[in-house]
């Protein structure tokens, strides 16, 4: 199995196991975790499992991670309205990150879960190639 | 091309390009070699939906997602990976994967995904097939009663195929089995069958040569040809006989008669086995999935009759198998023996011995049997299979003594003749009339007076003495398929005569 899937596992096992813990439990099951990822040799994949925790922790408490793309740093006023606009489809919390791309030419790519919202130039473009090659 | 019609040209493609904000699913590959990507995210993809791989330099791959898994989805790429690496986007595309079908297909070689690969320009055509199609179901069908003449006499008359039929032909490699599948691909010419030889994990030269032989014989102009090579992946390898069928349902649909070649479905199961074992299903008998047999089972029941309400279209399946050392009861032969209406059985053994087709006629059976016959063979060919059974039984016991009674070595005589008889040449399909009076001539008995080293010589004279004084017979034949009692008597009658003008056994060994 490749490190991705691994990453998803022990992230899940380890938010699992400490769901529910008070102060001390937490400390061992913390202790237990780590002495099985050196025990493993997984300790260089400790950056990815907490990303995907975090996002475990976002999605067990109803909330969605979403990252918009752009070329330009967006107004806090673009990105409110991009935040009720997930608001609105997912019925969730939305936590917004946002993130420069010089590679989208121009406009904004939303990505949420595993959903893409395309409005970037490149995308655009890359339809019409599409197309006119049909 | 002027400036101003580019212009024009181009301006009416863009009036019709809107952009759409629209949501998509995405997800990345997480492993990727050997044709197959792990991919993670896609949460709501379908089963055998259609992916587009987007590779570091923007282009597109498309690929088919077979395994759907807790966290990932197995997948099988269609074409060239070697551009994809890990990370890369994959999109969902919400379609089942089709092929081109239509008028515009056939004359050509295309691949498993209908693209030409015959450097004659690109097909033009709107109309498109799932690959994968339930098959029609009883109430569609009818049963089969028309004859696909294959030209091979000795099928035609003992083992009679007919349209809608799925026939086996089974055998070692080199004993003839794409020999005859051409050939039967060959006698379709002016019979409104449309032919497509599916060639799964062949080597390319031999493609070469069967396309140039067809082109000769002008085969080529009812006959579309699926390559997946041997140099190809597994999963177009995999893919190449769903397409084919579909191109064929497209005809049949249309109330037209189809017959579909799989050449070879030996090598379809080991690419399939390999497309399984890397997406880690579990391996059973001989390291076949637990979904072989319905991999072929499939596959081979969409050949149909249809019923006349849905236009009486047809589609007949030739599927090939290739056995190792004349090994039937290995699993992928027990399969198709068991899901096909008969086999077709060449032996090694009868190949070098001269009879081609080398086919085993004790083995080889056709289950719909003389439904699938003119009458005119029907009636001629009754007593032949009963000949060779009786001979070859007798066969085995006469090389112990010579004193046999007279009865058993007329017995021996005929059926040394009707084995002469029944052998032909290669890319010499015959027509049915020629068939049915050279077999009315053995089965009655009128050459047992004939040396059978002449045998080959007569047969010849034969055809074009029948040719050029009885060819209303022949076209009475051909016409009400039908053998008149009036033709009948002229037919006996002009083999006497010729019977009389050649030297007879008796005189030889005076001699």
């Amino acid at each position: 199995m490749k490190d991705k899937n691994k990453v998803k596992i022990l992230a899940r096992s380890i938010y699992l196991a400490s769901q529910n813990k008070t102060h001390r439990d937490l400390e061992t099951v913390a202790a237990n975790f780590s002495g099985y990822l050196k025990k493993h040799h997984l300790e260089k994949l400790i950056p990815e499992i907490l990303t995907e925790l975090e996002n475990i922790y976002l999605a067990e408490q109803g909330i969605v991670a979403a990252q918009v793309s752009s070329t330009q740093k967006l107004s806090d006023t673009t990105l409110k309205h991009i935040e009720t606009l997930l608001h609105s489809r997912s019925g969730k919390k939305v936590q917004i990150k946002s993130v420069l791309d010089q590679e989208l030419l121009g406009g904004v790519s939303i990505r949420y879960n595993d959903k893409i919202i395309d409005l970037s130039l490149k995308n655009q473009l890359h339809n019409l190639t599409k197309q006119l090659n049909n | 091309m002027s400036y101003e019609y580019l212009v024009k040209s181009l301006q009416k493609q863009l009036s019709s390009f809107e952009s759409k904000g629209q949501e998509e699913s995405v997800g990345e590959i997480i492993e990727i070699g050997d044709g197959i990507a792990k991919i993670s995210g896609l949460s709501d993809v379908m089963s055998s939906e259609m992916l587009e791989f987007e590779t570091g330099h923007g282009q597109m791959v498309y690929g088919l997602a077979l395994n759907l898994e807790e966290y990932s989805v197995g997948a099988i790429i269609l074409g060239e990976y070697g551009d994809l690496k890990e990370g890369d986007r994959v999109r969902r595309t919400k379609r089942i994967l089709s092929v081109p079908v239509g008028e515009a297909i056939i004359g050509r070689v295309v691949n498993a995904l209908g693209e030409p690969v015959d450097g004659k320009g690109p097909i033009k055509t709107n109309d498109f097939y799932p690959v994968e199609k339930i098959a029609s179901g009883v109430i569609d069908r009818q049963s089969v009663r028309q004859p696909l003449q294959t030209g091979i006499k000795v099928i035609d008359s003992i083992i009679p195929i007919g349209k809608g039929q799925r026939e086996l032909i089974i055998g070692d490699r080199q004993t003839g089995k794409t020999a005859l599948a051409i050939d039967t691909i060959i006698n379709q010419k002016g019979k409104d069958v449309k032919c497509i030889y599916v060639a799964i994990g062949q080597k390319e030269s031999k493609i070469a040569r069967i396309v140039a032989k067809l082109e000769e014989t002008g085969a080529m102009e009812y006959t579309t040809v699926v390559l997946a090579g041997a140099s190809g992946s597994a999963p177009l390898a995999y893919l190449a006989p769903y397409a084919g069928v579909a191109m064929g349902e497209y005809f049949m649909d249309k109330g037209q008669h189809v017959l579909v070649v799989y050449d070879d479905l030996s090598k379809h199961a080991v690419a399939y086995r390999q497309i399984s074992l890397l997406l880690k299903r579990p391996p059973g008998r001989e390291a076949y999935p637990g979904d072989v047999f319905y991999l072929h089972s499939r596959l081979l029941e969409r050949a149909a009759k249809l019923s006349d309400k849905l236009g009486g279209g047809s589609l007949t399946a030739l599927p090939i198998i290739e056995t190792q050392a004349g090994d039937i009861s290995a699993y992928i032969p027990t399969n198709v023996i068991s899901i096909t209406d008969g086999q077709i059985f060449l032996e090694t053994d009868l190949f070098y011995k001269g009879i081609r087709p080398a086919l085993n006629a004790g083995l080889s059976v056709s289950r719909v049997g003389s439904a699938a016959q003119i009458k005119a063979m029907k009636k001629v060919a009754g007593k032949l299979k009963l000949d060779l059974a009786q001979f070859r039984e007798l066969e085995a016991f006469a090389q112990f003594g010579s004193d046999l009674d007279e009865g058993t070595k007329q017995q021996l005589e005929r059926g040394v003749r009707v084995t002469e008889i029944l052998k032909q040449g290669q890319f010499r399909p015959l027509a049915q009339s020629l068939q049915v009076a050279i077999i009315y001539a053995v089965s009655n008995g009128y050459l047992d007076k004939v040396p059978v080293a002449n045998l080959a010589a007569f047969e010849s004279s034969l055809f074009t003495k029948l040719e050029a004084e009885a060819a209303e017979i022949l076209a009475n034949i051909e016409k009400t398929g039908e053998l008149s009692a009036d033709d009948e008597t002229k037919l006996k009658k002009m083999i006497i005569e010729l019977v009389d003008l050649e030297p007879k056994v008796e005189e030889e060994k005076k001699k």
